[in-house]
């Protein structure tokens, strides 16, 4: 291989294969029995074969519609040999539902015709195969990643995993979880989507709409990781994960509100995140951001998202968040905020979803609208219906900001004390106690 | 005031593989993290991690004269794995810090007060030491 490098090496481009083609090639072999342990089982074997193959033959013309049939090969001959020996852990049926998966395909393209039998006839008639001709079907994998009977906290690591094909490695790398533990919960959940017994790729339209919220929130989780450690250095986490699936989303389902709200929120959430600390590591707050470290890039595509949201004629819990962000955002670059506005919003997020996070938010822009003394009663009557309050740090961030506004300075440093006793993160901690004795 | 975050986990190798050397590093990182925050937090006392039972000795006078042992092997699959001591105002405070433990992703963790404590050569019950000036209220509408 004497090539310039920009010319693959058919290895390499088995290799890179991208994380669309991971994630419908997964989805498609997945759908038949729910099994993605198998089908990225696999999909490495077709990688594997891959890399001799194209050495020997050169890449074919559609190199995702040829992995797809070889992985779909070598899972035909998993279920065949399986139902030999147990008739009872898959049967015929299976493989006769993933054969007329098969000619589903097939009808529906025109375009990759009979299986190939072997290996060499895959790269000899995959030349008429456009990588289009696969039909997607990560919308059900997503949904069946975000099943509400796999484990919260698994969700997130299955997503990554199958419809990204992250590692176990990568993924525990990304959240700061000990591989070993990335692993076992995979395997754990991955059996878990088997066990459902149902195959996900023929869910109904009305069935997937209905999934869609598990699907959004399990996005957000990944992006808005409740860090689980403490650390000296901020993580940035899976901010490319995170906006790569909630695009994902947004792209299968361009008629829905609330996807877009999700990518708006996320786009607009990580354009901020270079402006979040200083240059020598000093935890900066939103209203003290320098607008020009914002991501450029990332904040329009937010607003696209937002406009989508408008045209679809659906708000929820995310679109909300994300005009939330957009006014804050605008407020800062400006120089002067629309509270009132911001207010509504809100209000209006406190009637579909509503939180202790979101309820101290509110009593934070109620104050700029009203006054302190009106944030402060606000925050007084959360006390009321939580008694979560007491060890939630953001509301005595927010307590010790308006009682120094109301000149309660004493009442204002015993606040701060207390939110920095509930606070591990040491820029953070830094930031709270400038000016405490 | 004294609380000790109580690690249990599974012995290395009882509930399955031993950790890799790799998993052990990985885990050193965290753990590392963690008591950098602690110290730069201020709240750190001491920290041991502990080594399994096989290296074990148990003393007693139980009845009447000096008996060494080793041991105790417990039957149960979890055991006494490390002890963190951290000093913060309350159990809000304590739990904040336990949340964090990286441990807590293969073990549990178990937050005790203090019911006294001997430091400097003297017992300290908690309120005995000197008040952190400021001392805050557990809730807040005490604060106005």
């Amino acid at each position: 291989m004497t090539e310039p490098a920009e010319i693959t090496d058919p290895a390499e481009w088995a290799m890179n294969l991208s994380q669309d083609g991971w994630g419908r090639i997964i989805a498609l072999i997945a759908a038949a029995d729910g099994d993605i342990a198998g089908a990225e089982d696999a999909l490495a074997t077709a990688l594997e074969r891959a890399v001799t193959a194209w050495r020997a033959q050169g890449p074919p013309d559609n190199p995702e519609g040829w992995l797809y049939r070889v992985a779909l090969n070598a899972r035909r001959d998993v279920w065949k040999s399986a139902a030999a020996r147990t008739a009872t852990a898959l049967d015929e049926e299976t493989i006769d539902r993933i054969d007329q998966g098969g000619a589903h395909i097939d009808r529906a393209t025109g375009r990759l015709g009979s299986y190939p039998s072997s290996i060499d006839s895959a790269s000899a008639d995959s030349a008429d195969l456009a990588p289009y001709a696969l039909p997607d079907q990560r919308l059900e994998l997503l949904a069946a990643c975000a099943h509400p009977d796999i484990d919260a906290a698994a969700r997130p690591l299955l997503m990554l995993s199958a419809v990204m094909g992250m590692t176990a490695k990568q993924i525990a790398a990304a959240m700061a979880l000990p591989a070993a533990t990335v692993s076992a919960r995979l395997t754990r959940a991955k059996k878990r989507v088997a066990g459902l017994g149902v195959a996900f790729g023929s869910p109904d339209r009305l069935d997937l709409e209905s999934r869609l919220p598990d699907v959004h929130e399990t996005i957000y989780g990944a992006f808005a990781i409740e860090w689980t450690h403490a650390a000296a250095q901020p993580r940035d986490g899976m901010i490319g994960e995170a906006l790569y699936l909630s695009r994902l989303v947004a792209q299968l389902c361009p008629g829905d509100g609330e996807s877009h709200g999700l990518a708006a929120l996320i786009h607009l959430s990580a354009a901020r995140f270079p402006a979040r600390r200083s240059g020598d590591g000093r935890f900066v707050p939103l209203s003290c951001q320098d607008p020009n470290f914002w991501d450029q890039t990332l904040t329009e595509a937010g607003e696209r998202h937002l406009v989508e949201v408008h045209r679809c004629g659906h708000i929820g819990r995310f679109g909300l968040e994300a005009a939330i962000q957009l006014l804050h955002m605008a407020g800062i670059r400006t120089g002067s905020t629309d509270w009132p506005m911001l207010l509504r919003l809100h209000d209006d997020l406190a009637q579909v979803a509503p939180s202790l996070g979101g309820s101290v938010s509110r009593a934070a822009v109620l104050a700029e609208v009203d006054g302190p003394e009106t944030g402060l009663m606000a925050l007084d009557a959360l006390d009321a219906d939580s008694p979560r309050l007491s060890a939630f740090q953001p509301a005595w961030v927010l307590r010790a900001h308006l009682l120094t506004r109301l000149g309660r300075t004493d009442e204002a440093a015993t606040a701060r004390r207390r939110a920095l006793d509930l606070t591990t993160d040491p820029a953070e901690r830094a930031y709270l106690s400038v000016g405490l004795t | 005031m004294r609380y000790s975050l109580i690690f249990h986990a599974p012995e290395p190798g009882v509930d399955g593989p031993a950790p890799t050397e790799e998993d052990f590093q990985e885990m050193m990182r965290l753990m590392d993290d963690f008591g950098q925050a602690l110290t730069s937090a201020g709240v750190f006392v001491a920290w041991e991690m502990l080594a399994p039972h096989s290296e074990t000795k148990t003393v007693t006078r139980r009845t009447g004269e000096v008996v060494i042992e080793d041991g105790p092997f417990a039957a149960a699959k979890e055991a006494l794995a490390g002890v963190v001591v951290i000093d913060v105002p309350d159990i809000e405070a304590a739990l904040t810090w336990a949340e964090k433990f990286p441990g807590t992703s293969y073990g549990t963790i178990e937050i005790r007060p203090a019911a006294t404590s001997f430091v400097d050569g003297t017992w300290t019950r908690p309120g005995d030491g000197p008040a952190r000036s400021g001392d805050c209220p557990s809730r807040p509408d005490q604060s106005s």
